[in-house]
């Protein structure tokens, strides 16, 4: 009887309420996306209300999480149809896991834990690892920005940069500037410790400035032979 | 506030903000060019972020094109039918419906159809198997299934792996009783025949469970695992030959089969 119990509370996805209010998130999606309009609910509403079975919300949710991933994943990748095929794959994964998504969890983590997990997938069955991406020559070309304009030698300099750190490095730096992701996220996201992931940038923003020159000089070096107040104190 | 906080909030990438920390950069020349080199740096990043890599405009702003998410509506209108089901349930389900069948087949396949000599078959090595093999399996099909946190390459599974290898093998050179011991290397196909069959509804399972479309490595190892030690596991108890030669042929290669199996239905899985 113990162990029918709990195969039951393990099958049936748990009644979920939605920011404690047990109200439907209500999200409006025109369609054709003109005229697209939301309120502002937050990803977990969003998530909680898809689970509940509301299409438009996994729309909404699309919608922000789309650019999002696509950046995080082109960076690596060769072409946008493979960036592309990833974030589809993200989603599509999204949806399957849908029922492991508890209450109370935050959802932009979570996701970007499948997308990584997708990723590190993808490069292990082509064989490929993120630092071969060094040789990619969009970091050599010069390209342009998205109004037509150079970028500037600092900004292709930063991302040269950027691309010679060791992927675990650069992993947790693109989270945290580019996903946006704090950092108990980024810890979450990679499966790590908030300290480990903290030392792993720390090490990056090391890494960077020293390539970078002296444009981004090592913030440790500026206070090197000065001592702090709290040292002097 | 002083320098060392400030210091610390910077190296760990999370800087600090607020009135303290103006009033503390307004007197510290020190600090306020730490955070304009943090700023620079940020810049730089931010730059990087919003970059225009080679993408389609469907890429660029997913509002101005529909295809991008009619073709995600077209994958998740495919998401039907009993596998659809199986693999969207809660992970903890997965797994414990991946461990019950197990369970069952050890019962029904080793000890209700038990071995001729049981009676002198030593207990503790019966409860010391159950428990070392049970924990192996349900950590080879935790793992298997488990969708977060990061997933770990297969390296970090030699371990489970080895032990699932080795520990048939060992099996096969340590007969638990006298009658085993003299028994001779017939009978070996049954025995293989027999353990397939009974763990193919497992193996049925974890496919239908299994998330992505073509498994990765790691499951396909791991499910290898998880399924050769479910086999040799009621083989030992079934069967009461313990000719060396029997149970690496019957038994052990079992695990090895499966491995094979796998590896076939990754191949023949869409890319």
């Amino acid at each position: 009887m113990l162990v029918a119990l709990l195969f039951l509370r393990a099958v049936l996805p748990r009644r979920r309420s939605i920011a404690g209010t047990g109200e439907m998130v209500s999200v409006c999606v025109a369609l054709g996306n003109a005229g697209y309009s939301a309120p502002v609910s937050s990803d977990e509403e969003l998530m909680a209300a898809y689970i509940a079975g509301d299409k438009a919300a996994f729309r909404e949710l699309f919608q922000r999480y789309t650019p999002l991933l696509q950046r995080a994943m082109a960076r690596d990748l060769r072409s946008p149809e493979e960036a592309n095929d990833l974030v589809q794959q993200t989603f599509l994964h999204l949806h399957r896991s849908r029922l492991d998504f508890e209450p109370g969890r935050k959802l932009k983590p979570w996701i970007f834990t499948i997308a990584l997990n997708l990723k590190r997938e993808y490069f292990r069955r082509n064989k490929r690892r993120y630092e071969t991406s060094l040789d990619d020559e969009r970091v050599a070309e010069p390209f342009e920005g998205p109004r037509g304009q150079e970028r500037s030698d600092a900004a292709r300099e930063t991302e040269r940069a950027l691309r010679m750190l060791p992927a675990e490095q650069r992993e947790v730096i693109e989270l945290h500037w580019f996903g946006g992701l704090s950092f108990p996220e980024v810890a979450e996201a990679v499966g790590s410790t908030v300290a480990a992931v903290k030392v792993r940038a720390h090490r990056g923003y090391v890494a960077l400035r020293a390539r970078l020159g002296d444009g981004v000089p090592d913030p440790e070096q500026v206070h090197a032979g000065k001592p702090s107040v709290a040292e002097s104190k | 506030m002083d320098c060392s906080q400030v210091r610390d909030s910077f190296i760990s990438g999370s800087p600090l903000s607020g009135a303290q920390l103006d009033a503390h950069l307004a007197g510290c020349p020190q600090c306020k060019a730490l955070f304009e080199q943090d700023a620079e740096l940020g810049r730089g990043l931010a730059a990087q972020a919003s970059a225009a890599l080679p993408m389609s405009d469907a890429l660029r702003d997913p509002r101005r094109g529909t295809d991008f998410f009619g073709q995600l509506e077209q994958e998740l209108g495919r998401e039907t039918g009993p596998r659809a089901w199986l693999r969207s349930r809660p992970s903890r389900a997965r797994f414990l419906f991946s461990l019950l069948p197990v369970l069952l087949v050890v019962i029904a396949g080793g000890l209700l159809r038990q071995r001729p000599d049981f009676a002198q078959y030593p207990m503790a090595r019966v409860g010391l198997l159950l428990c070392v093999y049970f924990v192996a399996i349900a950590l080879a099909f935790a793992k298997t299934l488990s969708e977060l946190p990061r997933r770990e390459p297969l390296r970090d599974y030699l371990p489970l792996l080895g032990f699932a290898l080795a520990v048939p093998i060992l099996a096969g050179f340590a007969p638990a009783t006298e009658i085993s011991r003299h028994a001779g290397a017939e009978g070996a196909l049954s025995c293989f025949g027999y353990g397939a069959l009974l763990t193919l509804p497992v193996a049925l399972l974890l496919w239908a469970f299994d998330r992505a479309d073509k498994p990765a490595l790691r499951t396909v190892c791991l499910s290898a695992a998880g399924l050769g030690l479910s086999a040799n596991l009621l083989l030992e108890l079934h069967c009461g030959n313990g000719n060396p030669t029997h149970v690496l042929l019957g038994h052990a290669s079992l695990g090895l089969a499966w491995l094979a199996m796998w590896i076939a239905v990754r191949g023949l899985s869409r890319a």
